[in-house]
């Protein structure tokens, strides 16, 4: 597993390879932590070169996603493999983690959050 | 393969780094038993949720050391049964969580639950003291 992040303009964006379980997954909540510590208000976490999660990767997700709306931000998720976004189905997290499938909506989701203001989390969301 | 299938067994230490192992080794099980790509991907999510369970809480307050993980596999008629054993602490099956509640808690998965979801014939035996065993099946079919 490498998990590489960059904070830029108040958004940690997070490109993980591998697999993320117990094993490595924690070391990926250290990083959001850490990032979520500083001035970060969104997150952007981009899977599509992740090949297993598990549920306490996505745990680590809902915890980011809360840390980051307790600073009127929110988190995205980019995934565009099958069998994962069945586990993000089949959690429910599908919805709670704003999972899209392409890069581009990723941002274009957390353009809109950011242009929207506190409090106005559902901005960009289709309908 | 005999009346009673074909049957593997295995153990692994009790350790996180471990995981990926049970994981791969389920997928070439699965493989030979004929699983489909998709029932292979929600066996591996479920073997691995299984074998988290124990090295995250099996040994949590035990004085006497990890003992190994068993892994059994059995394949037979078109499924493959797998049973995840532990000799850790165990609990009372009363207090196991509603598996139709998603916990969103950080701390605790939802492992329970997606094993429920991704597996088949789910049972949970444990008692305090005398460790805790999963088993589950996923089917060729379906």
């Amino acid at each position: 597993m490498n998990a590489e992040l960059n904070v830029a303009d108040e958004v940690a964006t997070l490109r993980v390879t591998g697999e993320l379980d117990a094993y490595t997954a924690p070391q990926v909540r250290d990083q959001l932590v850490e990032a979520l510590a500083g001035d970060v208000r969104w997150v952007l976490v981009d899977l599509r070169q992740t090949e297993f999660i598990d549920s306490l990767f996505l745990s680590i997700l809902v915890g980011a996603g809360k840390r980051a709306g307790q600073r009127d931000g929110d988190i995205a998720v980019v995934c565009d493999r099958e069998h994962l976004l069945r586990v993000f189905s089949v959690s429910g997290t599908r919805e709670l983690l704003n999972v899209v499938e392409t890069i581009e909506d990723a941002e274009r989701l957390i353009a809109a959050w950011k242009q929207a203001g506190p409090g106005q989390a559902d901005a960009g969301r289709e309908e | 393969m005999n009346d009673q299938g074909d049957l593997i067994t295995m153990t692994l230490p009790a350790d996180v780094r471990y995981i990926s192992v049970a994981r791969l080794v389920t997928a070439g099980i699965a493989a030979r038993a004929g699983l489909s790509i998709d029932a292979t991907e929600d066996t591996k999510v479920a073997i691995s949720e299984a074998a988290t369970n124990v090295t995250e809480h099996a040994y949590k307050n035990s004085d006497g050391g990890r003992q190994p993980i068993k892994l059994t596999f059995t394949v037979r008629d078109g499924q493959l049964t797998i049973a995840v054993e532990d000799e850790g602490c165990g609990f009372d099956p009363k207090h196991l969580p509603d598996m139709s509640e998603k916990e969103f808690t950080e701390d605790t998965g939802l492992g329970l639950y997606l094993i429920k979801e991704l597996m088949e014939d789910v049972t949970i035996q444990s008692a305090p003291g005398s460790g805790t065993k999963i088993t589950m099946t996923k089917r060729t079919a379906g």
